[in-house]
């Protein structure tokens, strides 16, 4: 268990964090997705035998 | 269908790889090997295309269209599995003969915050399967351009999947500047693409469906594509590295007063920073004047990385697509032990043992050879009674085979396997008559490449083959 003064010394740390990852999720936020495609005649992808 | 565990595979680690979101299209000739099938084949052959349907639903495919092939046992079946598995089918020209849809024109879905709406086209240059005497396949000219405005209205990026060929996708995309991306099916025998045609991507992996293709989009509004790679250390990357500089200082500033902000040295530094940036964005600006290319073509506009993913045997499997290709092929195997007929007994072939009588070295030669264990190698698989497989692991006239191919499952022990008469044809003749019929000496290219085509075997090189299999001389 953390004590009621380990948890108050560890919110201004916890605070400066988010502001420091927060531009920088700003920053890489993008539009990026993949597209898979597959040209699959007959669910084939190997021969019979 | 043996792949498709692996492809399945493959998705979820390149997703896991990239941490990002995915979208699986296909653009069609998916469910049977052929748009017309010997009437004996049918039976498997949807069997099969049922085990396919149930696949690429578990792999969670956003969209598949509907091609020519897909309608080889009539439109009913196809709308059948459609509906038996919920799977995202979709055509913009096939309709009823009284022009209604029969399915959905166009399928939207939503990444990233974007909206991509999907629609398909099946080429209508050539004749429907029996069992659609009441559809119909519209030119692409006819549906495509009223189409795509409705679909510019309600999403960012528009993607047609197409069972057109190439040269006819190229014309597409010229005279529909809007379409962002082409996806191709089934005519081609290699990986291609991407084929920037205007601000249109044109993609396709080879058929048979030995590789997957991975095309990452990185969006930036309508525009032409150009490669992740290069447009890293363009203008618009420099943009947007100010636009998050901003934001930083913004933020960092909110709660500094004027004589605080002089003396802060995170605002100080992040402020020479975007002093910097500005300055190179606006050398770039420059160069670009210089060299006259347009800033739109750089500063917007989409960016891509392709590649083509390869799905050979050692990658591993996605246990419950495999759980239900092994679930298919089961029954796909049962349905053949019920339909083998009484042995064939009037093949006008004398199989391998009327052979070894005059021959017997060159026989004992073949006996060491993959062609005499062609058959054993579908035993093996439990595959020997699958009518698709079975005319490259026997010996009969092709002629034969076309008209009704469930002889195939009954064939004489003699003609099991690539026997003799498959490379030196008909020795009928010959056994009555040796010297008045001479047997074919070598086979012909056309002999060999009836089964090994690129798809099945990219490695096949006649020349050397058959010289590796040759018998050796009397």
């Amino acid at each position: 268990m953390i004590s009621f003064t380990r948890r108050r010394s560890l919110f201004l740390p916890l605070i400066c964090l988010a502001f420091l990852v927060v531009p920088y999720a700003h920053a890489t936020q993008s539009n990026d997705f993949l597209l898979f495609y597959s040209n699959d005649v007959h669910g084939e992808t190997a021969p019979c035998g | 269908m043996g792949g498709l565990s692996r492809k399945a595979f493959m998705i979820e680690k390149k997703a896991d790889d990239t941490a990002l979101p995915w979208l699986a299209v296909d653009a069609g000739a998916l469910f049977f090997a052929s748009p017309f099938l010997p009437p004996a084949d049918l039976a498997q052959a949807k069997i099969t295309a049922s085990g396919i349907a149930k696949a690429y639903a578990k792999m969670g495919f956003h969209a598949i269209n509907v091609g020519r092939r897909d309608l080889a046992a009539g439109i009913d079946f196809v709308k059948k599995i459609a509906a038996d598995n919920t799977l995202p089918l979709v055509s913009a020209n096939i309709t009823d003969t009284n022009g209604a849809l029969v399915f959905a024109p166009v399928l939207f879905t939503k990444i990233q915050g974007l909206t991509v709406a999907i629609t398909g086209v099946a080429d209508h240059n050539t004749a429907l399967p029996p069992g659609n005497e009441a559809t119909a396949v519209s030119s692409w000219r006819a549906v495509l351009p009223p189409l795509i405005k409705q679909m510019q209205a309600k999403a960012d990026l528009l993607i047609v999947l197409s069972n057109y060929p190439a040269r006819e996708n190229i014309t597409m995309a010229k005279e529909i500047p809007r379409i962002d991306i082409i996806v191709q099916s089934g005519h081609s025998g290699a990986n291609m693409g991407p084929k920037k045609i205007g601000a249109a991507a044109i993609v396709q992996t080879e058929k048979r469906g030995k590789y997957l293709g991975m095309f990452r989009v990185r969006w930036h509004g309508h525009g032409p594509w150009q490669p992740i790679d290069r447009k890293e250390n363009d203008l618009a990357q420099k943009k947007r590295e100010l636009d998050g500089l901003s934001w930083q200082i913004r933020r960092r500033g909110r709660t500094l007063n004027s004589r605080q902000k002089k003396s802060d040295t995170i605002y100080q530094r992040l402020s020479q920073e975007k002093i910097e940036l500005e300055r190179v964005i606006a050398t770039l600006e420059k160069q670009q004047q210089q060299t006259g290319k347009s800033d739109a073509t750089v500063s917007a506009g989409p960016s891509y990385a392709n590649a083509f993913l390869p799905l050979p045997l050692v990658v591993p499997e996605n246990m419950d697509i495999q759980h239900i290709v092994l679930a298919t092929e089961k029954e796909v195997a049962r349905l053949g032990k019920l339909a083998v007929p009484a042995k064939k007994t009037d093949l006008p072939l004398v199989g391998w043992r009327a052979c070894m009588g005059c021959h017997e070295p060159q026989t004992a030669f073949w006996r060491k050879t993959a062609h005499f264990r062609a058959y054993d190698t579908l035993v093996n698989k439990g595959k020997e009674t699958t009518l698709s497989c079975l005319p490259c692991h026997v010996t009969a006239p092709a002629a034969t085979a076309a008209a009704d191919s469930t002889y195939l499952l009954a064939m004489p022990e003699d003609l099991r396997g690539v026997t003799c008469e498959a490379c030196h044809g008909s020795g009928v003749q010959h056994v009555t008559a040796p010297t008045a019929h001479a047997m074919k000496r070598r086979p012909q290219p056309s002999d060999c490449l009836r089964c090994h085509t690129p798809e099945r075997d990219d490695d096949f090189v006649f020349e050397r083959d058959s010289e590796r299999i040759a018998c050796p001389a009397r």
